[in-house]
């Protein structure tokens, strides 16, 4: 997954396939802008896009393996950034534009302890080696009965399935959790957590396996 | 996304239809959609922006829209006014829906396409969807609004 | 008496031209967007306008105002899907003489333009 605060450059596979390529204005101009450290959300502001346009856009690029989210080492980081360590970056305006900003800069913090925090839904818990039964369903109508079964459960699964990270949810290769079998198992505790966090977040509830 | 909000869409879908074909159509039950999009012959993309963000759609065999385009007498049939027809069918229920979501909710104009291509909405993001028959014909409204 | 329908919709555009041919309009012409309307309507200069609210290029409500200044008498009919109230009310403010909401049927249509004519 893709946020807004990512810094993204061009792929490889970019210039193999650029002569092929049928795209909107819009969408070169995002692409031809991408330099690794500008943040997406700042090159979608300066061509005049909306956040929604660009998480779209860079989702499917992503998809399409035309851009990659740069990741940097700490002294990269730390020189790209002009972070020293243990201090927020100095202008809020860098790449990390929202992540770094002072205001959500615990003092004294590492600025190491908020690069780590982009995928919270899937960091947050901690994968066990052994855990609870990967099974999709139980989960679901647990969801479901929880918030009153029928429409109101679909909606609700819904809003939770909105919380857990988009790679997660194309990794369990799954086109519907309507038709979803009985056996059909998560592919890893990643997922599971992503929704058991899901559900405390939009239900209020802690989903414990029957 | 709450239940109101969807029976509004619903109402909406049924009054679209009563109203300019005379025929209402009947919804089924939701359907919540992941990874690979199902999209029948001509699809009509709404962006939303505003206090909501995602998209609303409709997608819908050919054979469905000419039967509507024949009960409001119209009688071209070209690929242009299919889908020119289908971009205009989800404009109309998703600004009807600004009843009850407000002037906040704001709709772009439509973005059509012809069977799976050019979806414009990346088929990560989780939709809702709304399966309802008209006549013989089966169609839905997809939903993807992320608050 | 001559019309000019405005909507970037070729299925609106045509089922308003079917409908309104019950008032035997002298002639009847149509833009697809705000922009091409106001061109259009310099050279047609028609008394009565249908005008749809979201369009590429120019909306509806920017050109209902661009097209009062040209000629203040003309009758401007919005027909618009925008449901809420505060839509409606801004059309009137900007000058337009009725509203009407899509969907629309031939009877609606007919009643909406017969009402600007009363006026």
């Amino acid at each position: 997954m893709i946020t807004l605060h990512d810094g993204l450059e061009r792929a490889s596979k970019f210039d193999e396939l650029a002569s092929t390529l049928q795209l909107r204005r819009y969408e070169w101009a995002f692409l031809l802008a991408l330099d690794g450290r500008t943040s997406a959300r700042e090159i979608g502001k300066s061509l005049g896009l909306d956040d929604t346009t660009v998480l779209t856009m860079a989702d499917f690029f992503l998809e399409q393996q035309l851009i990659v989210a740069r990741s940097y080492s700490l002294s990269e980081y730390t020189r790209l950034f002009n972070v020293k360590n243990g201090a927020a970056p100095t202008t809020a305006s860098t790449a990390v534009n929202g992540i770094g900003s002072p205001a959500q800069t615990r003092t004294g913090a590492s600025p190491i302890s908020f690069s780590l925090k982009r995928k919270p839904a899937a960091a947050s818990t901690p994968t066990p080696t052994t855990g609870p039964s990967l099974k999709l369903k139980p989960i679901m109508d647990f969801v479901i009965r929880q918030s009153g079964g029928g429409t109101t459960g679909q909606i609700a699964a819904y809003r939770v399935l909105l919380k857990v990270p988009r790679p997660l949810l194309q990794a369990m290769k799954i086109e519907s959790i309507n038709f979803i079998d009985d056996n059909f198992e998560l592919p890893n505790h990643e997922a599971y957590h992503a929704i058991v966090d899901g559900i405390k977040s939009v239900l209020n509830v802690t989903y414990q396996a029957a | 996304m709450t239940d109101k909000d969807l029976k509004v869409f619903i109402d909406i879908i049924c009054h679209y239809f009563e109203k300019t074909t005379r025929h209402a159509p009947e919804l089924k039950e939701p359907v919540i959609e992941l990874n690979q999009f199902r999209l029948l012959d001509y699809t009509g993309f709404i962006k939303i922006s505003g206090n909501n963000q995602g998209w609303v759609y409709i997608s819908m065999p050919k054979g469905m829209l000419l039967d509507v385009l024949n009960c409001m007498g119209e009688s071209l049939s070209d690929r242009s006014i299919l889908l020119d027809s289908v971009g205009e069918i989800v404009s109309i229920i998703t600004s009807n829906a600004r009843e009850h979501f407000g002037a906040q909710f704001q709709i772009s104009v439509p973005v059509t396409s012809a069977g799976k291509e050019n979806a414009p909405i990346s088929h990560e993001m989780p939709r809702f969807l709304l399966p309802f028959s008209w006549r013989e014909h089966q169609a839905y409204v997809g939903i993807a609004l992320l608050a | 008496m001559k019309l000019l329908i405005v909507d970037d919709s070729t299925l609106i555009r045509r089922a308003i031209e079917r409908f309104a041919n019950k008032f035997q309009f002298d002639e009847i012409r149509s833009a697809n967007n705000g922009a091409n309307a106001l061109k259009e309507f310099k050279s047609f200069l028609p008394e009565v306008v249908t005008m749809d609210i979201t369009m590429p290029e120019m909306d509806g409500l920017t050109c209902v105002e661009a097209i009062l200044r040209e000629k203040p008498d003309v009758q401007i009919l919005v027909i618009s899907a925008l449901a809420d109230k505060s839509t409606a009310v801004e059309a009137i403010k900007r000058g337009a003489s009725g509203f009407l909401l899509k969907p629309f049927t031939e009877e609606t249509l007919i009643t909406s333009l017969e009402e600007l004519f009363e006026e």
